[in-house]
């Protein structure tokens, strides 16, 4: 399908589009949060500050809830704030608001929180490497495939991988706006969010009955998310519905970046730990140990899924005939961490493809050779069992080695390096992603879809998954126009609201075109065969006085996708999206710098439903994953959290490679997942690429040229 | 905090030699940081970015004549200052971002007085002077006695900078060389940062992010000027005496100083 | 203090309190929303406006230093020949995504396009470096600008 323009695109450059912030309904208050300074303890005492009006303030505590104290999450562990116990630095103690910006902003900087403290683990490598700060469930994945057999030469390698937090520093900070409708005790929340069902969620549980009814929706604009608006917003809508159910006026919370960044949820740490049994004869990996740790910070929260979704990627694209993973939540004192694309795959995928490159080079071979001897082909199985249908993997890694001329760049580079001071290098990586939920998520999420035909031959679209720059809105438009066929501005995905749109699930786990858009296009297609049209224009002109009509579906699953979460066998994820990488770079020794000069990519993501947006999507996952290899670290040296863009350093313009994309196997029926994959892949590339240049080995996100002087100074190459 | 705008230069100098310790609003990058950050918070600001008087760049006995104003753009654009000393305008290129740097005056980089500054050391292996005014008068002093410790200048109560003052040296009697370490490309904060100058008589060695405040490198300029043969150990030493490296969130102490071995090296040769 | 500037070619005196940034006069007083907070230290460029003929980061700029100059926004800008044609490229290369940081860029690019529209990608990223995209990794937006360049230098603006 051709590349149809995005429908948002023109109000976002004008202005016109409304972020949260440009929100502002009458006697509107500005809201915002106190929260803990200490890691671990106590609050002892709370003081005010003297010259101000206190009757001025709306001022909520946890013993204001009338509901329940507890944010909706996969664990519910986490409360909206606390009165007493310090978990971590950054829970929320207090909400005020106040009809003036700066006099709020004056009291709170004034707030002062008077703390008993307790010994905390805020170092997070120290966290993981101690299994006394395991918590929660751990999660185990076996498999033994059939025709394993011992053999007589092989090499047995242990190598221990780590990853730091990572910001999803979206542009537009998160923010809340809350109205109290006192005659209907009607809530109504607009915001920032990916999931507006959630927030009525977390509305609803800190309100209690103190509310008849909940209703969310998104702002106009959402200005960037990528997994940090998936469950904050629950926690900022709670407190902000609460300040206005108390103020009887509506509340405006925005958070300033400062806040943002030290507050707010993070890419989880991790450590795995691999050790395998490789086959010397035949260099294919007979069995592997994973020990898959990831950092939850104070609450556990959705962490268990982010584990469940690591370890099931813990392996890659490999096939491995004996396979023993265990996964395991760790806690310190931090603030709790959440979703970030891929969302626990980038670091598994991080250490299996560091990994085969540092086993490539024990053996002696070439990191293509090694991988091409040892990925899942069509007929084999992943870890759960479940079968490999197609030889796509395979595909990638041919197409990436072509189009980017790996080997004979290894050799290139090889000879080059010899002779020059300045190092070249060349680094692959695979990757993949499950789409939607982990096994049985989408069944138990029971999502549902709705689409109107009105009769000015307007079609509109409900579901609750948001536009946050994804360019989802435009695409599923797309998917439904497919089949409708009507002039692209006729078909419209309506606001996310929670009292208007069927609960479609939440815009996460790449699952909003896969899962949501294949629903719409079923759906369509449904609505085509019962009102039997040709030309659909034409039949609402000739039957006008049917409509509107008003069609819904629910999500089916595939009855033969069965899985046990326990023993995490099954069919983990109905389909996988794949991806291969190169990575260039040049190494420049007097600084110990990377810099990255080109980066190919080959993703299949099967049907592409429409291709700038799919090409902007791999661009904008690929830089991201390209900071968090070699330059994003929030707690830089230690602690405590950087607290501004000056020293949380996001690629810019001048810092990016030159980058292709190319999708295969478009001619597939299926759209596949793409939000999150571009994430899982690169960063091993860029490790890869340094190991080949300077021979330099760094297992530790990110590559600093800090890290890089210390092994060149240790002489550990 | 109380807000000036006097007319004219000798008008601002009045108020100056009036008000006990007023911040100087030129370009605002640095101020607006402090105020939003809460930080060191003055009685009084002076608005002096309008003044005609401390503007332009020019050339006048020999010299490059840059007013206080000046922004780090204009610096960078400047037609004179690529012809005369393009050593000067080419480093100053990627300074902050091109948003920040049609704000940024030179006057206030100086001023602010911090070790991370990216103008001072160019300024100073250009052997700049600085042009205080007062309503006494003005004084010139070298950049290179500037300051005085960390974060602190000479310059009195009542004083300004008024312009800043460069030897123009003619282009092919000296090389030179100018890396800033940062953690990207451009907006960053150096690292570390070194400006080379090397002339038929001297070497001219400056660092920033590596002492209390930007300075010539003094010993290591004695070594070389003093030493036909220059070995690699002897140099580090007495690099040594001259650097001070830290370990902050931003980098650490060793590569620092590394950093700073390998480019001396390299300039040498 | 009173402050008389130009917004958008209109002539606008206001009242205030000289320091408060003029990222919060032009969204508060003025209701000019293309202009976003984002970082509120210069560091990411979504606020950026021209001051005379230089684009700033508004959240550092204090109004009294507005006095007697011109400022401009997106919502003029977009109004443009130039505005228009950038606008029309960044919509056929489907670059914007989140758009929270677009009418930041439209202000850089814009400057760049009107001053020495060169096709030249080292240039074009020097032009934009002050400004910070999350979502699209620049490929895009370097992409719209080198379309742009390409048609003006083909006399698409008479």
């Amino acid at each position: 399908m051709k590349s149809q323009r995005r429908k948002d695109a023109f109000a976002k450059l004008t202005g016109k589009c409304r972020f949260l912030d440009d929100y502002s309904p009458p006697e509107t208050l500005h809201g915002y949060l106190v929260y803990t300074t200490i890691d671990r303890g106590w609050i002892r005492k709370i003081n005010f500050p003297a010259g101000f009006d206190i009757n001025e303030f709306t001022i909520v505590s946890e013993s204001d809830i009338p509901g329940k104290n507890i944010v909706p999450e996969p664990v519910n562990d986490q409360p909206f704030m606390t009165g007493d116990i310090v978990e971590h630095f950054g829970q929320v103690v207090l909400g005020i608001a106040h009809p003036d910006k700066e006099i709020l902003k004056n009291f709170i900087s004034q707030v002062n929180i008077e703390y008993e403290k307790r010994d905390a683990v805020t170092d997070t490598k120290e966290c993981l490497d101690n299994e006394k700060y395991q918590f929660g469930e751990t999660m185990h994945l076996k498999h033994k495939s059939p025709n394993t057999m011992n053999f007589r030469h092989f090499l047995k390698w242990q190598q221990i991988f780590y990853t730091q937090h990572q910001e999803q520093a979206y542009l537009e900070p998160q923010g809340m706006l809350a109205e109290y409708d006192r005659e209907i005790e009607e809530m109504k929340i607009t915001g920032t969010m990916q999931c507006p069902f959630f927030v009525k969620t977390a509305v609803e549980n800190i309100l209690g009955t103190a509310v008849k009814n909940v209703v969310v929706e998104t702002s106009e604009g959402i200005g960037g998310a990528f997994g940090g608006k998936e469950d904050f917003p629950n926690l900022l809508a709670g407190i902000t519905a609460l300040l206005a159910w108390k103020a009887k006026k509506p509340v405006k919370i925005v958070l300033d970046r400062k806040d943002d960044l030290l507050i707010t949820t993070n890419r989880h740490p991790s450590r795995v730990d691999i050790n395998a049994i490789v086959n010397t004869k035949t260099h294919q990996i007979s069995k592997i140990d994973i020990d898959y740790r990831i950092d939850a910070g104070g609450f556990q929260t959705l962490s268990p899924v982010v584990l469940h979704r690591g370890i099931l990627h813990a392996t890659g694209v490999y096939n491995i005939a004996e396979v023993v993973i265990k996964g395991a939540l760790h806690h310190s004192n931090t603030p709790s961490n959440g979703a970030f694309r891929g969302f626990g795959a980038p670091q598994a995928i991080f250490a299996i493809e560091s990994y085969i490159d540092t086993l490539a080079q024990k053996l002696g071979i070439s990191p293509l050779k090694l991988r091409e001897n040892n990925i899942l082909r069509k007929g084999d199985q992943f870890p759960s069992s479940q079968l490999v249908k197609e030889d796509h993997i395979n595909d990638c890694l041919q197409r990436i080695a072509k189009i980017s001329e790996y080997e004979q760049k290894l050799k290139d580079f090889t000879e080059y390096n010899k002779h020059n001071r300045t190092k070249k290098g060349i680094g692959i990586a695979l990757g993949l992603h499950g789409g939607g939920y982990t096994g049985n998520g989408e069944k138990q999420l029971n999502s549902k879809v709705k689409i109107t035909v009105e009769n000015t031959g307007d079609v509109n679209i409900y579901v609750a998954n948001v536009e946050m720059g994804q360019g989802a809105h435009t695409t599923l438009t797309q998917m439904v126009n497919s089949v409708l066929k009507l002039p692209a501005e006729k078909v419209n995905v309506i606001v996310p609201n929670t009292s208007k749109t069927p609960n479609s699930g939440p815009t996460v786990a790449s699952r909003t075109i896969y899962i949501v858009g294949a629903l719409l296009q079923k759906l369509a297609e449904r609505i085509k065969f019962e009102l039997g049209f040709i030309d659909l224009q034409k039949y609402i002109e000739e039957n006008r006085e049917s409509f509107p009509m008003t069609f819904e579906e629910t999500f089916m699953p595939d009855p033969a996708d069965a899985f046990d979460d326990k023993t995490n066998q099954g069919v983990a994820y109905h389909d996988f999206s794949l991806a291969a990488c190169v990575v260039e770079i040049s190494y420049e020794p007097d600084l110990y710098q990377i810099k990255l000069e080109k980066c190919w990519n080959v993703l299949d993501i099967g049907k592409v439903i429409n291709d700038s947006i799919a090409r902007g999507q791999v661009y904008g996952g690929v830089v991201q994953a390209l900071g968090w290899a070699v330059s994003e670290d929030i707690y830089k040296k230690g602690y405590p959290r950087l607290s501004g863009f000056t020293d949380y350093t996001l690629p810019a313009a001048l810092d990016i490679p030159e980058m292709t994309v190319e999708f295969i196997h478009t001619d597939s029926k299926v759209a596949k997942g793409l939000g999150e994959i571009p994430m899982n892949y690169p960063a091993p590339a860029v490790r890869n690429a340094l190991l080949m240049a300077t021979g330099i080995t760094i297992d530790e996100l990110p590559l600093t040229p800090e890290k890089i002087y210390a092994q060149v100074k240790r002489g550990k190459l | 905090m109380k807000f000036h705008k006097p007319q004219s230069l000798p008008d601002c100098l009045c108020l100056l030699g009036k008000l006990k310790d007023p911040w100087l609003l030129a370009g605002g990058t640095d101020i607006n940081i402090q105020i939003r950050h809460k930080q060191g918070i003055k009685d009084d600001v002076v608005l002096i970015n309008h003044l005609p008087e401390l503007s332009g760049i020019k050339i006048a006995d020999g010299k490059l004549i840059i007013g206080a104003t000046a922004t780090i753009k204009e610096i960078a654009d400047s037609e004179i200052i690529k012809k005369e000393c393009p050593y000067l305008s080419e480093s100053l290129v990627d300074f902050a971002s091109p948003l920040i740097s049609n704000l940024a005056t030179i006057a206030g980089n100086i001023a602010n007085s911090s070790p991370t500054a990216d103008t001072i050391p160019l300024l100073l292996v250009l052997k700049a002077e600085l042009v205080l005014s007062s309503t006494q008068g003005y004084r010139k002093i070298a950049l290179e006695n500037f300051y005085t410790s960390y974060k602190h200048n000479v310059l009195n109560p009542g004083e300004m900078i008024s312009s800043i003052e460069i030897p123009i040296m003619p282009l092919d009697s000296y090389t030179s060389h100018y890396v800033k370490v940062g953690s990207r490309k451009a907006l960053t904060i150096a690292k570390a940062a070194l400006a080379f100058i090397k002339t038929k008589d001297e070497y001219r060695i400056a660092a920033g992010s590596l002492t209390e405040y930007p300075k010539r490198l003094l010993n290591v300029e004695a070594y070389l000027n003093n030493n036909k043969e220059i070995v690699n150990s002897k140099l580090f030493d007495v690099l040594d005496e001259d650097v001070s490296p830290i370990s902050d969130f931003r980098s650490d102490e060793d590569y620092r100083l590394q950093v700073c071995r390998n480019h001396l090296i390299k300039f040498i040769k | 203090m009173i402050i008389s500037f130009k917004l958008n070619n209109e002539a606008v005196t206001i009242t205030t309190d000289p320091m408060r940034r003029l990222l919060d006069v032009l969204r508060e007083d003025m209701k000019m929303k293309s202009v976003k907070e984002s970082c509120g230290e210069g560091e990411c460029g979504a606020c950026t406006v021209m001051l005379g003929n230089k684009p700033v980061t508004s959240c550092l700029v204090n109004i009294a230093q507005v006095e007697g100059k011109e400022v401009l926004t997106a919502e003029a800008i977009s109004e443009t020949p130039i505005g228009k044609l950038l606008i029309d490229c960044f919509e056929e290369t489907n670059a914007v995504q989140c758009g929270f940081c677009f009418t930041g860029f439209l202000v850089s690019c814009w400057h760049y396009l009107t001053t020495n529209p060169v096709d030249d990608v080292d240039a074009i990223k020097h032009a934009i470096s002050g400004n910070i995209c999350r979502c699209t990794g620049y490929v895009k937006i370097i992409e719209a600008m080198q379309l742009a360049c390409r048609r003006i230098n083909e006399g698409a603006i008479s």
